[in-house]
């Protein structure tokens, strides 16, 4: 039995439909990548996906689809996309139960 | 901070320039190889990798062969539960092989200046079902799409193949630091198709350093042992010492080799020649005894050492570019069903050409009969205790029906890569009922997956589809 | 039902080039093997490796001499022997000559060709009862052989 990849909460999957939208120009879906960056080590990117690239693992969480680059995989399988927002900023944050420690900008993990 | 939705490029330091390379990957025991293909030509990327890993102050450290608290040659232990010790860190098989991986991937990036994308991964012949997943989950942790695994032999067939351009009847005899499989192909213009395969996944180099270690009563026999392969003695040790040492190991691969030309119905006079593959194959006495079996000298006009990542190389070009080249390999372990307690019935015969399907149907043996066991094992042994045990499942929610009434018909799905999906149905009133399992390696043995047959979720919908959506989705 | 020679575009008879059979083979994989299909999608791949299963199951089919008969006569919808007491003294005496320690396997051997002369001519006159026989008494002197 394999357990979802990533999963979306409603409030992540109504703003990003309505970002998808309001883009105004076709899109495929979502893309989810992995970079370096911060004092812990990593952290993801959000694109609009014109296409999927050819090594991409697609997903469809609610009527989205979600490509994620090969290389964050195995991070995010098992986490949850959500929406926040507050007074100051808003944005998708991703609550991933493979990092082991977050470094104290909130901006980074390691696993 | 979160995270905003950006137009693609946008994000800085994401994408690469470059476009990504796609690569053949050969994780060996002793050694691991990348190579790819920058102009129809395969070339190696950096020299061999040393498959260790020690703990240094910085981490974790691939190739170190130094230190004395490194785990090596864990490749057999690939589809293994275990925990491995490495100063104060606790790794399983499947973590190492990882590191390795990673580090290949970064060598990649260095040496090309283009982030590694895909690779092709090549296994021994003979690995299960459960050492191939763990390779799987190896790249995956690594960050690396596996386009798909392909048998050691293969490869070096492919390269062989390729390079040469050779048609006929060949044996692949690859006899490594950990492993030895043997294969025998047709080559023919485009098609490299396997005929038969067999191999010892506890047979190699490593085995007979042990032997030759307790022998001596000492420890660095490896460059003893490489040595005399050049000379007739090296620290007062003879080559004869070693080769009797060696002698009832390269006795078995004989044996094995022997038993894969009798699965494929053929005699040593029918095939061109073999090939030499790995480290194993530079002592004088494996190459004195391959050409007294084979009746004719070795073929050696591959490198024994790059050739299996060199074909893997090729396989990967091909998949992403599309080729002329067929591949057909076949499943190496006869894959069977526990009947009676304690007996086996082979469902796919070892040497099935891949991919590959069987179906077996069952029914119950009590009125009412809520559920049954099934347990699925690979080898080639008549009792279940001496097979490899894969997927122990039980199905629920069988329809009230007497003994003997129910039909449940249980499908065995080999891809290419040589992974197995199993699936159920229980056919009576019409009602198609399905369930899937995809046997989880690298864990426990003995897990017991309970599956309830449910009969309206998946409705009329082709079984087959799901079969292999399930088995594609990873 | 399945039908091997479909699956490889090839006549349906009995005799069968060995040649022809493997060509016919690569030539039908190479249309679908699913590493044709690395990166299609996951409809494609299925497609793919549902069609290669199948040309595959011809392949292994119509390479065996017997299987190959058994198609034949089941696809004539004719039902195959599942005795022959006729046939069962002589198996009875291979049995015990080899218990004896004798060595029986030239004989076996030419029984073998015999019987598959006996079937091969059989099938192609279409005289199914005579090419029952013929199957059932070869696939019990393969047993024996093992």
């Amino acid at each position: 039995m394999t357990k979802p990849i990533l999963t979306l909460t409603e409030a992540a999957a109504i703003h990003v439909k309505t970002l998808l939208e309001g883009r105004g120009k076709p899109s495929c879906g979502i893309r989810i990548g992995l970079r370096s960056k911060g004092c812990s080590g990593l952290s993801y990117t959000l694109e609009f996906a014109d296409e999927a690239g050819p090594y991409d693992e697609v997903i469809d969480v609610h009527d989205i689809k979600v490509l994620i680059d090969p290389k964050a995989v195995m991070f995010i399988m098992g986490s949850e996309m959500d929406f926040v927002e507050d007074k100051l900023t808003s944005g998708f944050v991703f609550n991933n139960p493979n990092a082991k420690g977050m470094c104290g900008c909130g901006e980074s993990f390691h696993v | 901070m979160p995270i905003q939705l950006v137009e693609p490029g946008q994000t800085s330091e994401l994408h690469n320039p470059k476009k990504g390379v796609v690569v053949g990957i050969d994780l060996g025991t002793t050694h691991s190889v990348v190579a790819y293909v920058p102009n129809k030509i395969p070339k190696v990327i950096g020299p061999l990798i040393p498959s260790t890993l020690s703990l240094e102050e910085k981490g974790f450290c691939v190739g170190g062969i130094s230190s004395p608290e490194r785990l090596s040659s864990t490749k057999r232990l690939m589809g293994q539960n275990i925990q491995l010790k490495v100063g104060s860190h606790t790794l399983t098989p499947v973590e190492v092989a990882s590191h390795i991986l990673s580090y290949i991937s970064d060598r990649v990036e260095k040496n090309l200046g283009a982030p590694l994308e895909a690779a092709v991964i090549t296994v021994p012949a003979y690995f299960d079902e459960a050492a191939r997943v763990a390779t799987k989950q190896a790249a995956a942790l690594a960050g690396i799409k596996v386009l798909r695994l392909i048998n050691e032999p293969t490869a070096a067939a492919l390269a062989y193949g390729l390079e040469t351009g050779a048609e006929g009847l060949y044996a692949i005899y690859d006899f490594g630091g950990g492993t030895f499989d043997l294969s025998l192909l047709k080559l023919q213009k485009g098609v490299f198709q396997v005929l038969a395969t067999g191999g010892d996944l506890a047979l190699g180099g490593d085995d007979i350093d042990e032997a030759l270690a307790k022998y001596l009563n000492t420890m660095n026999v490896r460059e003893i042992k490489e040595n005399l392969s050049q000379l007739e003695t090296y620290e007062g040790v003879t080559r004869k010492d070693l080769e009797a040492i060696a002698r009832p190991f390269v006795q078995k691969t004989i044996d094995i080799t022997a038993r894969v030309f009798k699965d494929a119905g053929l005699n040593p006079k029918d095939i061109q020649g073999g090939v030499l593959v790995g480290g194993m194959t530079r002592m004088p006495l494996v190459r004195q005894e391959v050409e007294a079996f084979f009746g004719k000298a070795p073929l050696c006009n591959i490198d024994p050492d790059r050739a299996v990542a060199l074909g893997a190389a090729l396989s990967a070009h091909g998949l992403v570019n599309g080729s002329d080249t067929l591949l057909l390999d076949v499943t190496p372990l006869s894959l069977g069903l526990e009947i009676r307690g304690e007996l086996v019935e082979k469902i796919i015969p070892r040497n099935t050409p891949l991919p590959a399907l069987a179906s077996s149907e069952f029914t119950t043996q009590e009125d009412g009969q809520g559920g049954m066991v099934i347990h699925v094992v690979q080898g080639e042994r008549e009792f279940v205790q001496d097979c490899r045990s894969l997927a122990r499942f039980e199905l629920k929610g069988l329809p009230p029906l007497p003994a003997g009434m129910a039909r449940v018909r249980v499908d065995f799905a080999v891809d290419v890569e040589g992974l197995l999906t199993v699936s159920a149905i229980e056919k009576t009133t019409g009602l198609s009922q399905h369930v899937e399992v995809r046997p989880s390696s690298g864990l426990d043995d003995k897990t017991l997956a309970d599956i309830l047959l449910e009969s309206q979720k998946y409705g009329r919908q082709d079984m087959e589809k799901r079969l292999w959506a399930e088995n594609h989705k990873h | 039902m399945f039908d091997p020679y479909e699956a490889l575009g090839l006549e349906k008879t009995f005799n069968i080039d060995l040649n022809a059979l493997e060509q016919a083979y690569f030539a039908a994989q190479r249309k679908v093997h699913p590493d044709q299909f690395a990166l299609a999608d996951e409809q494609k791949k299925l497609q793919a490796s549902l069609q290669a299963t199948l040309v595959n199951k011809a392949y292994v089919l119509l390479k065996n001499p017997l299987d190959r008969a058994t198609h034949l006569l089941e696809a004539r919808g004719v039902s195959l022997l599942t005795h022959d007491p006729e046939f069962l003294p002589k198996v009875i005496e291979w049995h015990e000559r080899t218990e004896a320690g004798e060595d029986i396997t030239s004989e076996l051997a030419r029984e073998e060709a015999a019987l598959l002369q006996e079937l091969t001519q059989a099938l192609e006159h279409h005289q199914n009862e005579r090419a029952t026989k013929a199957l059932y008494r070869l696939n019990y002197v393969q047993k024996v052989k093992k």
